[in-house]
């Protein structure tokens, strides 16, 4: 399963687009405003300057008379430090001030902007009849230099920008921490649910938004069918396992019973048969202990224990099966020393169990089994030694049976179950040749 | 051994009980809970060990481990079980019971565990003999240090009463051989220098030793200093 983005990652990012799309139209929108209203400010004193001239203008005996409005040039000069260039026309005809001043093109504006000895500056034309009625238009052409209405403008478009990003990551900022507290009730979720033990099928309590009471429902409804489906599997266990091993039970005492009873030409005969019948009682029982060993991997159940201490209680179990072939269970070394591990106890007790009871199936009588608990660094480990037919080559992985036994062609799930409990735990599992004959089984977990 | 049977499985029972007899046992059987209740009740100081079944028709077997444990009598338990359930071995145990064999088992095992569950419940004897810091008790068949039990198997156990039941606590390899495996038993020539070699071991700590004498046998010494 791809991981994705996160919703809470989602939605910020769209947030986050529709925030700088949101703010560069504001940005543009308002530094356009802002410059169309400083050039209508120009435009309009530029007017008023040309109209001064206009109205002052009068024509007396075929000669033009007007006024220049020194007050008005310095009024414009005042309110912004720039240049003033002017022109009086009659008709095409240059009557007073620059004569090189740019013409506006014939589909331009009144108001126009053109380089003007290096200057980006700003004109303005206006004209009107000489007397009402007349032929002959007196022009006025007026022009200011723009460099302190560009700086305005710059000043201008750079308080917008920092207003826009000002207001742009206090916008981030309230989105991020509303999507934080929208999506607070899914993050308690999740907590709750990669806290909660392996085993705990109990339903989710916690008050959560109407958006996502369907989720936890599901997800409670899903933890109800589990918890049957696991306390239906363990009650087949238990079930089977009665089932299946009373009447072998019954079967190999008969058996065993019998052997005592009958004619030595029949005795190998029913010997067969109590071989046979323990073996099937063994895989039995293995199969069940996988299938259980299985469960408890699945609940996944921990503690803290000394594992010198489970070791010695097997031993001490499992003396009186080994007191049968008159082998001895000799642990080294003797002391009481605690060494602590964590894990499921009952399934690493199986498994060393397992191990055990294979050494003396397979160990000549009158031998010792050795079994060694010592820490290794950071790892404590279970060393099994015997003096059995040991094992040949490299176990068969791809089936659970055990097929390195040299001594018998049975087969049975001991190592395939100790191996899964190593696995589980995270810990190793080597099964080598002893020196001397005989093979060396090493369990190890990590110590606490 | 007085032993109480509780097992319903009718021919399992069967084959038990005729083996238990065989073996020199005197054995009552109760094929449900409330008769063993009713013998248990009518007959408790009689029984030395209980070989109970968990799963019984009329009731869990635990019913009367609990009342057995509740009696504080010295008597064994001994449950049979077929539950692969690890956990409940482990709960009968926490519960009061020495030991479990979980069905199907061999009659050997069955002996074997019946023995382990009697030596944890013989009380401390009154006419013993002693041989160092040892104590032993003939009646009981157990040895006994500080009030503490020796644990000993049934093969140490014999050699052991062997050697001190000889004169001059020494016997030959033929003797001890005899005692140990019968006429009838098969054992390896090194069967006995094995069991010296356990015996050794575990009597190590209280001082004794087991010498060999060359071309004889064995012969148990005391080592004061030891």
């Amino acid at each position: 399963m791809g991981s994705g983005w996160s919703i809470r990652g989602r939605l910020f990012g769209l947030w986050l687009v529709m925030l700088i799309v949101v703010s560069m139209i504001v940005y543009w929108s308002t530094n356009a405003i802002v410059e169309r209203s400083l050039r209508e400010g120009q435009n309009r004193n530029l007017q008023a300057v040309a109209q001064v001239i206009l109205d002052s203008a009068i024509k007396v005996d075929n000669a033009i008379e007007f006024e220049l409005p020194y007050q008005a040039f310095e009024v414009l000069a005042y309110s912004a430090p720039e240049r003033i260039y002017y022109a009086v026309f009659l008709d095409d005809e240059h009557l007073s001030g620059y004569r090189d001043l740019p013409a506006a093109n014939n589909d331009e504006l009144p108001a126009y902007e053109r380089l003007y000895r290096g200057e980006s500056t700003r004109f303005l034309m206006t004209s009107k009849p000489i007397f009402p009625g007349s032929s002959e238009r007196l022009r006025v052409l007026i022009g200011q230099t723009e460099t302190s209405y560009q700086k305005q403008s710059t000043t201008i478009a750079i308080w917008i920008a920092l207003a826009v990003l000002l207001a742009f990551a206090v916008l981030a900022l309230w989105a991020e921490l509303s999507l934080r507290h929208a999506l607070k009730p899914v993050v308690e979720i999740e907590h709750d649910l990669n806290t909660r033990r392996a085993d705990d099928f109990t339903p989710i309590q916690r008050e959560v938004p109407s958006e996502v009471v369907r989720l936890v429902q599901t997800l409670n409804r899903t933890f109800d069918q589990h918890r049957g489906l696991l306390e239906e599997n363990r009650a087949f266990i238990a079930e089977a396992t009665h089932q299946i091993k009373t009447p072998i039970a019954a079967i190999l005492t008969r058996a065993e019973l019998l052997e005592r009873e009958v004619e030595p030409r029949s005795k190998s005969a029913v010997k067969d048969l109590i071989i046979r019948s323990r073996y099937a009682s063994k895989l039995a029982t293995q199969l069940l202990l996988r299938a259980t060993i299985t469960y408890r991997q699945l609940v996944g159940t921990r503690e803290s224990f000394d594992l010198r201490a489970l070791v010695s209680s097997i031993l001490r179990t499992i003396d009186p099966t080994a007191e049968i072939k008159e082998i001895a269970l000799v642990m080294h070394p003797a002391d009481v020393e605690v060494l602590t591990i964590d894990g499921d106890r009952i399934a690493i007790r199986e498994a060393i169990t397992c191990l055990i009871d294979n050494a003396i199936e397979y160990s000549p009588s009158l031998t010792d089994i050795e079994v060694v608990v010592e820490q290794r660094g950071l790892t404590a480990c279970v060393v099994i030694l015997d003096r059995g037919p040991g094992f040949v080559g490299e176990r068969d992985h791809s089936s659970d049976f055990d097929s390195t036994k040299t001594a018998t062609s049975h087969v049975g799930l001991g190592l395939a179950i100790v191996e899964k409990v190593a696995a589980s735990h995270g810990g190793q599992f080597t099964i080598t040749e002893r020196a001397g004959g005989g093979s060396r089984c090493d369990l190890c977990f990590t110590v606490c | 051994m007085r032993l109480l049977l509780v097992e319903d499985t009718d021919d399992l029972a069967e084959s038990l009980l005729k083996h238990l007899r065989q073996t020199g046992h005197t054995v009552d059987h109760a094929p449900t809970l409330k008769i063993a209740e009713g013998l248990w009740h009518s007959e408790k100081e009689a029984y030395e060990v209980i070989i109970l079944d968990i799963e019984l028709p009329d009731g869990e077997g635990t019913t009367l481990l609990k009342q057995v444990r509740g009696s504080a009598l010295p008597v064994g338990i001994l449950v049979l079980t077929a539950r692969s359930e690890i956990e409940d071995k482990v709960y009968l145990l926490d519960e009061g019971a020495d030991d479990y064999l979980t069905k199907p088992f061999a009659l050997d095992e069955l002996d074997a565990r019946l023995r382990a569950v009697k030596r944890r419940h013989v009380a401390k004897p009154a006419v013993t003999q002693t041989i160092g810091p040892l104590a032993y008790d003939p009646t009981n068949r157990t040895v006994w240090i500080d009030g503490d039990q020796v644990s000993l198997r049934s093969q140490e156990l014999k050699l052991f009463e062997s050697l001190i039941q000889s004169s001059g606590w020494s016997a030959s390899k033929e003797f001890l051989f005899d005692r140990l495996y019968g006429l009838d038993q098969d054992a390896s020539a090194n069967a006995i220098e094995v069991h010296v070699s356990r015996l050794r071991r575990k009597l190590a700590d209280y001082g004794l030793e087991i010498e060999t004498i060359r071309g004889y046998g064995y012969q148990l010494r005391y080592r004061s200093d030891g």
